[in-house]
């Protein structure tokens, strides 16, 4: 009894052990993970500290910033943080901007940091829900709360 | 009938009878008095909680003192409670229809105008509706748990309306807005907003334009489904446990409602997927974001536990580890919840944060994994196995690796949804580094659930025909030989055409997925011969016993062991699911088009040419769609702005499509995409409209999505009757045991 106890734990422990170090090693991979930030925590960051990992900025669209190059396919903008004290640019060229983007509302921007010129490489945006709704009322995103999965 | 049966017969004729006059009585003084009545519904709010208090207690003191009379009081109580959650319910649709914008809530989620189908789904279209409705559905389960359990009214119902109670309790007092985060539906607007209402400057905020799609009116309730009827297995798990009724009665009677709840779950996840891809203009159906992490997890638990069960009835084996599954499916439903409403993780959904919120969900979880944790380790003896494992071939350890990728596929996804909130408290107590958080992308969920997810598939053809105990060499042969060499022929064939679409892409195609591609061509190959052979068995069986052509033994064969061949279809379903993901997500192609009219663009064997733009009122006739074409769905309170789209096929034909940009009225955000999709057999042509300027040129995101509507479509369909059949199959053995 006692050693098949024995065997069931070691079990559980080599296969949590195994799936561990897999997700160990595959977070290494800048590749599958981003370092997230907010705008201001970006620019005060040490550029060695960001490292070679993409970041996630998580901000608003900077009012009066959005230009977009329909020739080039090509979307900048900055994003800010919600003192709008920090803006970092961001160039977006993989896509149509994404449902619901607009100057002042929510966007979350994945990609390259480029320290130098302070401008993310974008490859993936991700609105948050109207702050039209965040901006009358205080109970922020109840509109959203109803999309369970699904973006 | 027994007593106690008429009885409960007579209680709830009494019951739907009072609540029947008081939807009447309510519609009464609603008309004379308006929204002034409000108060009553809320009442019956608190109603909820004091009942489901009350059956709480009762249940549980009677059960502990055996005094019977407390038992049955406590059973009125569930059924009390569940009643005014439903006339709850009832009342704020009644509100929600009659514009009463004075309600906090409906000014919130609806306006005059809003198209009825879209003021009734507000139900669930914000924070306090949806928990409304989440625990209407809660109380109907609890309502058809006490009325299917009138005839074995033995200490294991009983325990399980307990913990229904309990849960019951949790959710309404979240309605009734006790805690704070979340309002009474029925509390009035602020006085300076109810001061705007009555003077007429705004009549309410609406439902976000986003929501306005028919998957609203399908997708939360299948997801909330799925997610509560979760409740009803973890309750009989429970009830088993504290009872001490160990065998397999919980599993027996909880067998539909398992069933059920995967149904939903998937259906719900599945049209979620398909909402994502028709509304949001990127082409893809799932991102792997936090919240439909929340979906997708009670759904791995419960496919494990449907799966693992069936081995606690066969061999009588598993029994612990069955609690476990379903304990952690419920456990996960919270945790998604806590995800979806408190704001505890960053998503792109925007949710309110709520500490207080989080608290609660989380303290609630804690309970539970404390109170499950402890009934099982009181009952550790009378759980143990009897049985071993007798052979790494038989149909027990396929069953249990399945449970463990389920398992291991859910510890993946759990710790990367979660890994933000890992990272952060690493790097704030390991390195003393503030607020550094990391999130995992899509390349980190690949490299676990492909592999993963390919055994799975494997693993589909060979435990349901796999021996028993341990599979012999015939049996290995008999079954396997013949699907080994089919799975193997595909492979072989399907292995030059994916060489091709690499060597066509311009970037390439990585040797690692062209091989998964190629095992999972194998293993879909697999799955369908093994079931075929199966029917093919067992048809010719009933052919030669009987003398029934081939199509009535296929009928009877599918109704005579509903479970098994349900599952089969289920499984089919399964197959097809896969290979259109292997088309729709590892073979998307995706063009950014910039077009003048008149140009055209080559997309796979299509020449797009761009037409006239044009700009139109959804409620107007616009030339008719063209069969086949998807999307592009019109709200007769949105005006549209898009392009004319001609796609010629090589063959010759010619399609318009016609993707715009919607502008919803009184909503001043942004327009949202009204994609066109072609739907053909093999691919979706989709696209996107992103802008289009005052000279007629378009910027558009074209996609080819192979097989895209056999993930949406053709798979969930399949699956939906395989579970259909399957249900069947609980009730007939219901019927039996009930007249035995």
């Amino acid at each position: 009894m006692e050693s098949r106890v024995l065997k069931f734990v070691v079990a559980g422990v080599l296969l949590t052990a195994g799936v561990g170090a897999l997700m160990f090693t595959t977070l290494k991979d800048p590749e599958s993970s981003l370092t997230r930030f907010t705008p201001d925590q970006l620019l005060a960051a040490n550029p060695a500290d960001v490292g070679r990992r993409g970041v996630q900025v998580d901000g608003f669209v900077a009012e009066g910033t959005e230009r977009y190059d329909m020739g080039a396919k090509e979307l900048r903008f900055q994003v800010r943080d919600t003192a709008k004290t920090a803006f970092v640019n961001v160039v977006y060229r993989e896509g149509l901007k994404p449902d619901t983007f607009a100057e002042g509302q929510g966007v979350v921007v994945s990609g390259r940091y480029l320290a130098a010129s302070k401008t993310i490489e974008a490859d993936k945006l991700m609105t948050k829900c109207p702050s039209k709704y965040e901006a009358e009322t205080p109970e922020s995103g109840e509109m959203a709360s109803a999309v369970g999965s699904g973006n | 009938m027994s007593d106690r049966a008429r009885e409960t017969r007579n209680d709830f004729a009494l019951v739907i009878g009072f609540a029947g006059i008081a939807a009447l009585a309510w519609v009464a003084l609603a008309s004379v008095y308006g929204d002034a009545v409000a108060g009553l519904a809320r009442v019956t709010t608190y109603g909820a909680v004091g009942a489901s208090i009350w059956s709480t207690v009762a249940l549980f003191y009677g059960l502990r003192a055996g005094r019977v009379g407390w038992i049955h009081s406590g059973r009125r109580g569930v059924v009390v409670s569940s009643v005014f959650v439903l006339f709850a319910t009832f009342c704020l649709l009644y509100a929600l229809t009659f514009d009463w914008a004075n309600l906090d809530y409906v000014w919130r989620t609806s306006k005059p105008g809003q198209p009825l189908i879209y003021k009734i789904s507000a139900l669930w279209g914000g924070m306090s509706g949806s928990m409304l409705f989440w625990l209407s559905i809660l109380a109907v389960c609890a309502l058809v748990m006490a009325w299917k359990s009138r005839h074995e009214e033995d200490e294991l119902t009983s325990y399980a309306l307990a913990g229904m109670s309990i849960i019951l309790l949790f959710y309404a007092i979240l309605v009734a807005g006790i805690i704070p985060g979340i309002k009474n539906p029925f509390a009035f607007a602020a006085p300076d907003l109810l001061a705007a209402i009555q003077s007429g400057r705004t009549r309410g905020m609406g439902m976000n334009p986003l929501l306005q799609t028919p998957a609203m009116l399908i997708h939360p309730p299948n997801l909330y489904a799925g997610f509560v009827v979760c409740t009803v297995p973890y309750v009989y798990a429970l009830g088993a446990l504290a009872s001490g009724s160990g065998g397999t009665e919980w599993i027996k009677r909880s067998r539909r409602w398992t069933i059920a709840a995967w149904l939903f779950l998937t259906l719900g996840n599945v049209i979620g997927g398909a909402w994502a891809y028709g509304e949001l203009g990127w082409g893809g159906y799932w991102g792997w974001d936090p919240v439909e992490n929340a979906g997708l997890l009670p759904w791995l638990m419960i496919t494990a536990f449907l799966h693992s069960v069936i081995i606690q009835e066969h061999r009588n084996m598993l029994k612990v580890w069955n609690v476990i599954l379903i304990a952690l499916t419920f456990m996960l439903v919270l945790f998604g919840t806590t995800l979806v409403r408190s704001g505890l993780l960053s998503s792109i959904h925007a949710f309110g944060e709520s500490q207080a919120l989080i608290t609660y969900f989380l303290s609630f979880l804690g309970v539970n994994a404390l109170v499950a944790g402890a009934m099982i380790a009181r009952r550790w003896q009378s759980l143990r196995s009897m049985n071993r494992f007798d052979s790494l071939l038989s149909r027990e350890a396929a069953f249990l690796l399945n449970n463990w990728i389920f398992v291991v596929g859910a510890v993946v996804v759990f710790a990367g949804t979660t890994f933000p909130l890992i990272s952060k408290s690493y790097y704030t107590f390991v390195k003393g580094i503030e607020n550094r958080e990391i999130a995992v992308t899509e390349p980190y969920y690949n490299t676990f659930i492909v592999p993963l997810g390919l055994i799975l598939l494997l693993l589909t053809g060979i435990g349901p025909m796999i021996s028993w105990k341990k599979a012999t060499e015939s049996n290995l042969r008999r079954n396997f030989q013949m699907p080994t060499l089919v799975g193997a022929a595909a492979a072989a064939l399907s292995i030059y055409p994916f060489y091709r679409v690499g060597s066509e892409n311009p970037d390439g195609v990585p040797l690692l997925k062209t091989t998964y591609a190629v095992l999972c061509i194998f293993a879909s190959a697999f799955v369908l011969a093994t079931v075929a052979l199966e029917y093919y068995k067992g048809m010719r069986v009933r052919m030669r016993r009987g003398s029934s052509g081939p199509f009535r033994a296929f009928i009877e064969l599918n109704l005579r062991n509903k479970r098994r061949y349900g599952g089969y279809i289920v499984h089919v379903g399964m197959v097809l699911f896969y290979l259109g993901t292997l088309g729709a997500k590892g073979f998307q192609v995706s063009h950014r088009v910039v077009l003048q009219p008149g140009e055209t663009y080559q997309v796979a064997d299509y020449t797009l040419t761009l037409g006239e733009a044009f700009l139109e009122r959804g409620g107007d006739a616009g030339p008719p769609t063209p069969p086949g074409v998807k999307g592009a769905i019109r709200a007769a309170n949105a005006q549209y702005q898009g392009v004319n789209v001609e796609a010629k096929r090589s063959s010759g034909d010619t399609i318009t499509l016609r993707p715009a940009l919607g502008h919803y009225d009184g909503h001043d955000g942004p327009p949202t995409y009204e994609s066109a999709i072609l739907r053909r057999g093999t691919h979706d042509l989709y696209i996107a409209l992103g802008e289009v300027t005052q000279e007629g040129m378009a910027d558009m995101q074209v996609f080819y999505n192979p097989f895209a509507w056999v993930v949406l479509i053709l798979a969930p369909t399949v699956m939906l009757v395989g579970s259909i059949v399957c249900l069947g199959e609980a009730g007939t053995k219901r019927k039996e045991e009930a007249s035995a």
